[in-house]
């Protein structure tokens, strides 16, 4: 299968985080993308793990790094080193739990505190499945991700619906991002890419400080 | 023959009955009953005294061979695990016993004061409090009896516990599911009194995801949830290093060590640090060199490759490949002097702040300089102890006699390392200096280096659990006016104004690795260029 060739043949390699409340599914996500696996008797993530696969955006292979990590806030000790470096994001709540989605503003402040403003950001409904206990509209979420300029998709793990689409949007996204930005500079290799500040409040730098509060 | 091993194997899954269901999804224990070798229950209660005394020399023989057979497993691990001494005797444990399930009752109802839910069968998955502490209309089971207390420490204390306990819930339904045991709620419960108790009692550590699965197993072995919880604690105490927090050292580790490892040798250790999915790609031989080509500082490197270093490395010139595996992306030589010269002169060294314009100041500390550098910021701090002192004038003593005394030219390391024979710790030492000198002063070959930094280098038995960030920060501010003469910390400073002036360019990033990885002659050149005004003044991108 094309898909799954050697792991090292790739012409680019983006990093992209899934963040979301504990419980979400944002483990098995990344298990049904990444291998096809479902596992309803998953357990908790600890700390941070990744897993890659390769995907065919036009006619190029483009190499996924899917970070996952522990819903837990006090997990969040690590949070700029898991966000350095990100392309792309997929931001999960679960459709049965109301306070998931809640949150997910808080998630995405966070997000975009730490990674750059190009970053590719989709809201993911995951659970779908689970119909008879929905408790976000489809329609609350798709005028929230309209609002804050995000891309949407409904999934669910279990029934294998739309996993694979919500990760090839994302990464065809990023992959765009990625030619348009090295047409801009592409010209005259010195020049400023046009139209960019120079945003240093949010440069990862100004972050990294929070790595460490638990060596300290 | 044949029946006994089946009737042992059967026996051995009633303990533990799985979900049918589950079945096949549930590895196999490789715990296997084995008559003669396991510790049964007959040997294990002959093997106390009249009064109650543990003979603990012969049973750990025993279970160190074949295991501990399950129906006296929890009554083994409460002694494996401190709750009793082996010399207690029956009386004293019956003591003790009583008086923890009394502390736990007691603790158990203060908690159920606060959250009713606790003891009643019951769990929580969801939120009682909201983020600033107020309680949540119509939350189940979070209406608390007690009055509001005044005291602003103890009222936070109780929010940040409320807080946690929804999370300990979401975790205990995803807890041992295969287990038929944890198909009834009350067990479930059982767990979340439990871990909901111990964030209480111990609110420093609180919750972390991972205690239910330290704490699963005792839940199921004792009936009495004191007991349990008591075994717990132990058990908590003796993983408290590894429980307690995240090791933001080994997550370094964990992005880094691709690059420093390979599938050959790759040992059991590091490729516990991988998650779960990337553990396989390493052991399949999956190499991404590119992505985690990182700098560690000499100690690291040596510690990663000394053995590799000592036994191929017949010339110096294989040396400079070994290393210019590990330097990374940017000659340094080639970074443009007038910048480094100006950056230098922003940096103030009492305050450790590098000025990246008029109005915007940085201050560095020493995890952005181990992330910068990516070089461990572990526990120990360097300090010359004055314990050393006698040592560290042995050393010098040594160095005098090699004519390395004091500050040296890195070339003259160079030579002495290609054409000097030298044992192997002198061959280390002067490793190191040369390695450092290429790391800390990277500008040229004549560059000084001190060879004081050997001492700390000879020092660091394990380099990640050293705070090299903060020593590097130290000698940054000591040699600051002098910088030009010692070279040190001007690639560094360099980066992290580089860092700060980056030009958002999607095309270069890397994944992985510290910033000084992520640069590349190319980036660095063209930001560099960008940022250097017609009058010949840095500092343009504003």
């Amino acid at each position: 299968m094309a898909a799954y060739r050697a792991e090292d043949d790739y012409d680019y390699l983006f990093k992209v985080v899934l963040i979301g409340d504990s419980g979400v599914g944002k483990s098995n996500l990344l298990s049904r993308f990444t291998r096809n696996e479902f596992n309803l008797e998953s357990k908790s993530t600890i700390g941070v793990e990744f897993a890659t696969r390769s995907i065919h955006v036009d006619d190029k292979i483009v190499k996924a790094q899917i970070w996952d990590t522990a819903g837990q806030e006090r997990y969040r000790a690590i949070t700029s080193a898991y966000y350095r470096g990100a392309v792309g994001a997929l931001l999960v709540y679960d459709v049965t739990r109301h306070v998931t989605f809640e949150n997910i503003e808080r998630w995405l402040k966070e997000l975009r505190d730490h990674t750059d403003s190009s970053i590719v950001i989709m809201l993911v409904a995951n659970k779908a499945d689970l119909r008879h206990l929905r408790a976000v509209s489809t329609e609350d979420a798709k005028a929230f991700a309209e609002r804050e300029n995000l891309f949407f998709m409904e999934t669910s793990a279990l029934e294998s619906l739309n996993v694979e689409n919500a990760f090839s949007e994302v990464l065809t996204q990023v992959y765009h991002v990625v030619c348009r930005k090295a047409l801009d500079v592409g010209g005259d290799p010195t020049a400023l890419p046009k139209g960019q500040t120079i945003d240093i409040g949010k440069d990862d730098v100004s972050e990294v400080k929070k790595v460490g509060c638990c060596s300290a | 023959m044949m029946f006994l091993k089946r009737t042992t194997q059967a026996e051995l899954d009633a303990f533990y009955p799985v979900r049918p269901e589950c079945q096949d999804s549930v590895p196999k224990p490789r715990f296997k009953l084995r008559t003669g070798k396991t510790l049964s229950a007959r040997r294990w209660h002959s093997s106390f005294s009249e009064e109650g005394q543990l003979d603990i020399a012969k049973v750990l023989r025993r279970i160190q061979r074949g295991g501990v057979h399950p129906s006296i497993r929890g009554a083994v691990w409460e002694f494996l695990l401190g709750c009793y001494g082996p010399n207690s005797t029956f009386d004293d444990r019956s003591l003790i016993r009583q008086r923890r399930r009394e502390q736990y009752d007691e603790w158990k109802a203060e908690c159920k004061k606060m959250v009713p839910v606790i003891g009643s069968g019951k769990f929580l998955t969801t939120p009682i409090v909201t983020d600033d502490g107020q309680p949540i209309e119509g939350a189940p089971g979070a209406q608390s009896d007690q009055q509001q207390n005044n005291d602003a420490v103890f009222e936070k204390k109780v929010i940040q516990w409320k807080q946690v306990l929804p999370q300990i819930g979401l975790d205990v339904v995803r807890t041992d599911q295969p287990l038929v045991f944890y198909q009834n709620e009350r067990n479930q419960a059982k767990l979340w009194n439990i871990l909901s108790i111990y964030a209480w009692e111990d609110s420093d550590i609180s919750y972390v995801q991972g205690m239910n699965d330290i704490c699963s197993p005792m839940v199921v072995l004792f009936e009495n949830e004191a007991d349990a919880y008591w075994c717990f604690e132990r058990a908590m105490r003796r993983l408290l290093m590894w429980a307690m927090e995240y090791n933001p050292n080994t997550f370094l580790l964990y992005e880094t060590s691709a690059a420093a490892e390979t599938t050959a040798n790759i040992s059991e250790k590091l490729l516990k640090q991988y998650g779960k999915y990337e553990r396989n790609n390493v052991r399949t031989g999956f190499k991404d060199y590119q992505s985690g080509l990182a700098v560690f500082l000499a100690a690291s490197i040596l510690e990663n490759k000394h053995k590799r270093i000592l036994k191929e490395a017949k010339g110096l010139d294989d040396v400079v490949e070994i290393l210019g595996d590990v330097t990374g992306n940017i000659d340094a030589k080639k970074i443009d002097q007038s910048l480094i010269s100006w950056i230098a002169s922003r940096f103030d060294p009492v305050t450790h702040s590098l000025k990246i314009r008029e109005d915007l100041t940085t201050v560095l500390d020493s995890e952005m300089v181990g992330w910068v550098l990516g070089v461990p910021s572990g526990d120990i701090l360097f300090y010359p102890e004055k314990a050393y002192y006698e040592e560290f004038k042995q050393l010098k003593k040594i160095y005098k006699e090699n004519s390395l005394c004091g500050a040296i030219k890195r070339s003259k390391v160079y030579h002495k390392l290609c054409f000097e024979k030298y044992n192997k710790s002198m061959f280390k030492q002067l490793f190191l200096l040369y390695t450092l000198g290429v790391l800390l002063c990277p500008m040229d070959n004549k560059t000084w280096i001190s060879s004081s930094h050997v001492y700390y280098l000879n020092n660091a038995s394990n380099a990640y659990e050293y705070n090299w960030g903060r020593y590097m920060l130290e000698w940054l501010t000591k040699y600051s006016d002098n910088w030009e003469v010692l070279g040190c910390g001007a690639l560094l400073l360099a980066i992290i104004y580089l860092d700060r002036i980056r030009h958002a360019s999607i095309v270069d990033w890397k994944v992985n690795g510290c910033r000084i990885c992520e640069w590349t002659q190319d980036s660095v050149d063209k930001t560099i260029k960008s940022d250097h005004s017609h009058q010949g003044h840095y500092g343009k991108s504003k």
